[in-house]
């Protein structure tokens, strides 16, 4: 009884422990803080001689120590010049052709003390810098910085020219008919892709960065046209509020914005899909992209925004329903099989067909564990050979897992430690499992199958379904910045339905109405009716009048 | 900005996270409120009353509650957005409507912890005989109090989620006991006579729920127009619910048979069978029952947490909900010998409730209608 | 670098004493005071547990740790109220005996039964321990002598290991002779009381004693004997030559008060057969040999709790039939041949509109019409008669069919109405739909009615068609030395 609290906890103690993200519930105050710091911090000037800069710049990035540190002294007109420039992630080639052969080389009479006036450098992307920090922060960009000896003033060549990988397959969210390049971990490639899907001057992308000695890119996307302001205001407060937070690194902003941090429910959908991010863009969420991590995050995300796989729009309306049917099945088997199978066999066991009863109890009688620890078992060393498969080299890794469950699963049943029936639960259980196309719900779904074990084997059906009510009545009031989980279905608001199934292509015209954007339909109204005729428009005039009633029948009645 | 929401409307609080209800949450709660009735012990009272016609009972019990919910309703489109307490407290003064919905709170104490308590009986009776009952109703008043903390807009978009796979439910265990049936079994057609129908009359209270969610009226999204049509349209699918369960009860055990049945909804769902391999599906259909029945009860502790917070004055009734349940715990540990005894007291219960509540509604119409007429009358004589 | 995250805590810790949870607050502080020594050092643990599931070797300040440990405890408390609770009910499969039957005798004390149950070694059904299993029988009966239905699910585990479950029961078996000498209503109301009891189970009446019945039913085929009741069931829904009685069906209509039909069954074949009868027999007297050591066929009457008679396989399905309670889509009969009368005629009759059942109350006594529509197929002559062409020999064949129903209908209708004086037929359940209110319907009393009323079934044979065959073979051999030697069943 070591856990056994000393006092007894009053159940807000208990609750108190759920607590929500101080990051987001201070938010405010958070803001005014670093609003204050801002003002507070000490901006450097520029020297007027160029040898202090030098010797500040050579101390700050370690001059003797960094082997890719360079200073290259130039002469530019008559004074004297510093470029610096980190070996790696600047383009030396540019470097060499564009600033310092022009500079060295063409004679224009050494009047010209402005790089931004001199014809040599016209070709460039110059930018003005005015401080100290920010010529820091722009060589740490990858940017080479002209010092010019008696200016106040340094000049930042936009050369960057960082090492990549190139656009790749996604690795996660595979589809088989549909677009088949997914995000890098380059923000402006990234941003890039986003414009290359989104084909209109609505689409906003707005970069911030976060941290003031180690920054972390963070670009906010959202159509204009569409997105509620409140929302993109709400989501970009929440990013105010961390800017000036000084974490090492952002491994992810999601979890720094994100409301419920114990929350098994993901709050915000991961894509690493491009053409998903521009899907969500174009029903009114924002996108957020991240330096250094190949996937967009999309806020808010509803439930049926997690459940949906991209392909189901991009296959034709009977197969979309037909997967999305099998989806919605896998769920509820990831979910439940373990514990219908505890609650079946340890409490109502005259609910399984008599025949198969009978094998599941004889070959029950030869295992020397209960029923509960049985499939407790196996779904842990299930869990061990997934979670193995993914940190094993990958040339051994598929043998492994394969090798693994075959071996393991036929091993115990021989040696009498499972009943062979199990064996098939935890592969149906993992099966099912995998078709979440989103790995947050997945590891939610695999993390609450163990509370349904639980449950069912404490009650059977009877604690099975009492927690599927909390549940469903926890993931009802959940909300992902502000919308309900399962809006646009409960609460029911104008939407085209893509819920349990979708309709047609051509009646997808509705945009969801749980973000309240700020425009209800995809075509133009009066086009749409124009081409489904009488019946549109008659359900439309329907509409139109029961919506006035009701504003009438508000006030009147 | 292209054509649509005006920016007035982008200010107002996002749909799906402001607190209101819509019809359709609506709809749902009053058939989970209702329509549950037909699964537990209650047919036990329409059977009494209608014999082999109490099919014809339930539906004419609801009948007869349908012109309070008109009452109802009007008097809550008279009330504007306020609500029935604040019209209430118009007409009967403070300490008036204190005492008139005190009364309303405490049957329904009353009622919830009879009902829970029932619930659990009915559990261990028919599936844990082991478990003990005190243990089960704890755990359903928990469970529900939990539901219910969250708040009537998360009740009624569980109740809204799960709605269709009730009536799915319903459909699923019709087609599974078909061939059982023998509908020749519902004959005499009138049962008892005017027993049938006479009976309900002293029993309105197994209606009286639709009239509690009068109570948070101003938090329906039309208003009284809402109200009216989703109680109607819940509450009428529920009867009609009933009515079925009642004429397959009938029709399944037959009519004198049926009498000696407890619990006629497990046995039935017990009978179901699909095929001649899928059959004792009992547990499914106790799955999707035991949800249903968070969902009633959640609804029901709802009220009951509402009317407390509103009396006490306290401020968030989240915070009633530990000491509620606990109270509600201690007062479901009264002995009970019997089926019967839980039988009597829930008749006196029912008695009670349809004494107070809906001569209490009838008082308060009557009242603010004497005001109204007085103002206007004063007013066209002034004219 | 600190700063931010101190400034954060700062936050929570404003966050966990804000007036909200106030209570908390003040808890933890009275913890942190007076408190005795083992409960120190429990807590002492904790909170090494907490640091360590934290974040790994960066310890935080103190707030945090104190979340890691509020974590715990309330973890704690959820699991210890899960553990403390439940698993009152629950039961290892292993650990169950199924009981596939249960029979039922009068017992040598007045009021109390023998009760036998059949139990299955669930061994034997898998295929890979079934051959471990060799050694061990494929079922086991016991026997309680003087008990009551009840008493015997934990009586039975003097001599048995595990627990007793009897929701699979396949059938419960009644000896005639408790059937006839104590009331069955009140024994199998007694068994339903059991909530594992499913109403639905079939209920059969064995001629002997059901302990022997249980004994020696050991087919031939199904290794699990379940699967002996489960076939024979569904057999029974192609012949009719048994009702389908459930436990249900007879506490229908038992309380309705009307007579039941169960199944008969017997396992003494050895019995003197009926000759020539075919299905036109009762259980343990058809004209069958080899098969399975059981025979069910024919049904026992049981009215108001008390077995008054049997009906044979015919007279069965003719009462199911007139009673609008045959759930079968076609069965066999064969016709004395008008023309041969040696010689019979096999038909395949299907009932493919229901009978009309029409209740006259008005005249005293009350006058029961039932039309019953017919499809004959005929589907063997061996006379060789031509009825398949001759047209006034098909017209003779459909009068001999007829009259041969009559005359059948007539000794059942006598049977019910003069012999037990019972409605067999279930037409209460037409007599009641005349009626407004129970109350008139009870004051009507229509079981003391019955067996004076006049009854008139008329057959109607709507079709008459001769199978795949559209002539008798004129190449065959004729058939006169089949003389004989009929089969039970003609060849179809």
């Amino acid at each position: 009884m070591f856990f056994l609290p000393r006092q007894t906890l009053t159940a807000g103690e208990v609750l108190a422990v759920w607590r929500k993200n101080p990051l987001v519930t201070h938010r405010d105050e958070l803001k005014r803080r670093t609003e204050a710091k801002k003002k507070t911090q000490p901006q450097t000037p520029i020297p007027r001689r160029l040898a202090p800069a030098i010797r500040r710049l050579e101390a700050t990035f370690h001059f003797q120590a960094n082997d890719d540190f360079r200073r290259r002294e130039l002469v530019y007109g008559r004074r004297a010049a510093a470029l610096f420039y980190f070996r790696g992630i600047a383009d030396e080639d540019q470097i060499e052709r564009a600033i310092i052969r022009p500079i060295s080389l063409i004679k224009d009479g050494g009047r010209t003390h402005d790089p931004l006036r001199d014809q040599r450098l016209t070709a460039l992307d110059i930018v003005v810098l005015e401080t100290m920090e920010a010529v820091e922060n722009a060589l740490v960009d990858g940017h080479p910085v002209l010092l010019i000896d008696r200016l106040r003033r340094a000049y930042a060549f936009n050369l960057d020219d960082y090492p990549v990988r190139n656009i790749d397959k996604p690795t996660n969210e595979n589809v088989l008919k549909g677009p088949q390049e997914g995000f890098t971990e380059r923000l402006e490639t990234n941003i890039a892709l986003l414009r290359r899907y989104v084909r209109s001057p609505d689409l906003i992308v707005r970069r911030r960065e976060i941290g003031q000695k180690n920054r972390t890119g963070i670009v906010v996307a959202y159509i204009q046209s569409l997105a509620n302001p409140h929302l993109v205001a709400d989501i970009e407060s929440r990013l105010d509020a961390i800017e000036a937070l000084e974490y090492d690194w952002v491994k992810s902003v999601e979890q720094l914005i994100e409301e419920r941090p114990y929350s098994l429910l993901p709050s915000m959908l991961t894509t690493e899909r491009p053409d998903r991010a521009m899907a969500h863009l174009m029903e009114g969420h924002v996108v957020i992209l991240q330096d250094n991590l190949p996937y967009a995050f999309i806020a808010p995300a509803t439930y049926w925004n997690v459940f949906h796989a991209s392909e189901d729009h991009y296959q034709r309306l009977p197969y979309a329903w037909f997967i999305r049917s099998i989806r919605t099945i896998a769920f509820f088997l990831t979910l439940l099989t373990p514990g219908l199978y505890i609650a079946a066999t340890n409490y109502h066991v005259e609910m399984i067909p008599l025949d198969l009863l009978m094998s599941i109890s004889g070959s029950r009688e030869v295992v020397p564990f209960p029923a509960v620890l049985e499939v407790f078992l196996m779904e842990l060393s299930f869990e061990l050979i997934r979670e193995a498969s993914v940190r094993i080299p990958s040339q051994i890794g598929p043998t492994i897992g394969i090798v693994g469950a075959l071996i393991l699963g036929q091993a115990a049943v021989q040696a009498g430690l499972v009943s062979p029936i199990l064996v098939i639960v935890v592969a149906i259980t993992g099966l099912a499992s995998f078709t979440q196309p989103d790995l947050s719900l997945n590891l939610a779904l695999r993390i609450g199958r163990f509370a349904f074990l639980v449950a069912s084997a404490l009650l059977g059906f009877l604690g099975l379904s009492l927690l599927l009510a909390v549940t469903l009545a926890y993931a009802v009031s959940f909300k992902s910045f502000g919308v309900g989980y399962y809006a646009p279905w409960a609460p029911y608001t104008p939407s085209s339905q893509d819920v349990f199934l979708r309709r047609p292509a051509p009646e997808e015209t509705t945009l969801p109405q749980a973000l309240l954007l700020r425009t209800k339909t995809r075509l133009d109204a009066s086009g749409f009716f124009a081409l489904f005729g009488r019946l549109s428009r008659r359900r439309a005039e329907k509409r139109t009048q029961a919506e006035g009633a009701g504003r009438s029948g508000r006030v009147g009645r | 900005m292209k054509p649509g929401l005006s920016e007035a409307a982008l200010h107002r609080p996002n749909p799906s996270s402001n607190e209101q209800i819509g019809l359709r949450e609506l709809l749902a709660m009053s058939f989970f409120l209702l329509g549950l009735k037909g699964t537990d012990t209650t047919p036990e009272f329409w059977i009494t009353f209608g014999g082999n016609a109490a099919w014809m009972s339930a539906l004419a019990g609801f009948a007869y509650v349908l012109p309070f919910l008109w009452l109802t309703a009007r008097l809550l489109s008279a009330a504007g957005d306020r609500g029935i307490w604040a019209l209430a407290e118009d007409v009967l003064g403070g300490g008036g409507v204190r005492l008139v919905f005190g009364l309303w709170l405490i049957l329904f104490l009353l009622a919830t912890v009879l009902n829970v308590r029932a619930y659990a009986l009915l559990l261990e009776v028919m599936f844990f005989s082991k478990t003990p009952g005190v243990f089960l109703y704890g755990l359903f008043l928990i469970v529900a109090g939990y539901v219910a903390a969250k708040g009537i807009e998360t009740v009624g978009r569980l109740a809204s989620l799960l709605l269709p796979y009730a009536l799915l439910g319903y459909v699923a265990l019709f087609v599974g006991i078909f061939d059982v049936l023998d509908y020749r079994e519902i004959y005499p057609l009138l049962g008892t006579g005017e027993k049938a129908f006479t009976g309900p009359l002293t029993h309105l209270a197994l209606y009286v729920d639709l009239l509690y969610l009068a109570l948070v009226a101003d938090r329906y999204v039309g208003g009284a127009r809402t109200y009216w049509r989703g109680v109607v349209l819940g509450g009428g699918l529920g009867a009609l619910s009933i009515a079925a369960l009642l004429f397959v009860y009938i029709a399944a055990f037959g009519y004198p048979a049926v009498n000696g049945l407890v619990y006629p909804f497990q046995q039935l769902t017990r009978l179901a069978h699909f095929g001649w391999y899928i059959n004792h599906v009992e547990a499914i259909f106790l799955a999707i029952w035991a949800i249903a029945a968070v969902v009633h009860f959640a609804i029901y502790l709802y009220f009951d947490l509402w009317l407390l917070q509103v009396l006490l004055g306290a401020g968030a009734f989240q915070r009633l909900t530990i000491p509620l349940i606990g109270l509600l715990f201690v007062a479901g540990l009264y002995p009970y010998r019997s089926f019967t005894s839980q039988y009597a007291y829930r008749d006196a219960k029912l008695i009670l409730l349809t004494a107070v509540v809906f001569p209490s509604l009838i008082l308060i119409g009557v009242l603010y209608y004497r005001k109204a007429r007085r103002g206007s009358g004063r007013g066209r004589r002034r004219v | 670098m600190c700063n931010g995250k101190d400034r954060i805590f700062e936050a929570a810790r404003e966050d966990a004493e804000s007036p909200g949870v106030g209570g908390a607050g003040r808890h933890r502080k009275d913890r942190g005071g007076g408190e005795d020594g083992g409960g120190r050092g429990a807590g002492r643990c904790r909170k090494g547990r907490s640091a360590a599931a934290g974040e790994g070797g960066r310890t935080g300040g103190p707030e945090r740790r104190s979340v890691g440990r509020r974590l715990v405890q309330g973890l704690g408390a959820a699991l210890l109220a899960l553990f403390l609770g439940g698993c009152w009910d629950k039961v290892e499969l292993e650990d169950i005996a199924f009981v596939t039957a249960i029979g039922f005798d009068r017992g040598e004390r007045p009021g109390l039964l023998d009760v036998t149950l059949q139990i299955v070694n669930t061994q034997k059904a898998t295929i890979t321990l079934g051959t471990a299993a060799e050694g061990e029988p494929r079922m086991t009966n016991i026997t309680l002598k003087n008990t009551t239905p009840l008493m015997t699910k934990d009586l039975a585990n003097a001599v048995i290991t595990r627990r007793i479950n009897i929701s699979q029961t396949q059938a419960f078996l009644i000896s005639e002779d408790l059937a006839r000498n104590v009331d069955l209503y009140s024994v199998l109301a007694m068994t339903i009381r059991d909530p594992e009891m499913r109403r639905e189970t079939p209920v059969i009446i064995t001629r002997e004693r059901a302990e022997d019945f249980i004994r020696k039913n050991v087919p031939r085929f199904e290794t699990l004997i379940y699967e002996f009741y489960r076939y024979k069931l569904n057999r029974w829904k192609d012949t009719g030559i048994v009702p389908l009685s459930s436990m249900n069906d007879y506490l229908r209509a038992h309380a309705a008060g009307q007579p039941y039909l169960f199944v008969y069954a017997s396992a003494r074949r050895t019995l003197p057969g009926e000759k020539g009868r075919m299905d036109d027999t009762t259980a343990g007297k058809a004209e069958i040999k080899g098969g399975d050591p059981v025979e069910m066929i024919g049904s026992a009457i049981v009215y108001r709790g008390k077995m008054i008679g049997a009906l044979t396989g015919e007279e069965t399905r003719l009462a199911l039939l007139l009673a609008h309670k045959l759930r079968v889509a076609s069965y066999y009969m064969s016709f004395r041949d008008p023309v041969k009368p040696i010689f019979q005629v096999s038909t395949r009759i299907k009932n493919e509109t229901p009978p009309l059942i029409r209740i006259d109350l008005s005249r005293d006594p009350m006058v029961i019409t039932v039309d019953v529509p017919f499809y004959v197929e005929v589907l063997s002559i061996p006379s060789k008669v031509d009825y398949v062409t001759d047209r006034s020999l098909q017209k003779k064949l459909i009068q001999s069919i007829l009259e041969q129903m009559d005359e059948k209908t007539a000794r059942l209708l006598h049977k019910a109405q003069k012999e037990w004086r019972v409605d067999l037929f279930d037409w209460a359940r037409y007599a009641r739909q005349k009626f407004w209110t129970w109350d008139a319907w009870e004051r009507f009393d229509f079981a003391d009615r019955f067996p004076d009323a006049r009854v008139r079934v008329r057959y109607r044979i709507e079709m008459i068609d001769f199978g795949k065959q559209f002539n008798p073979d004129e190449r065959s051999r004729p058939l006169e030395d089949l003389l004989g030697r009929r089969t039970i069943r003609p060849p179809g």
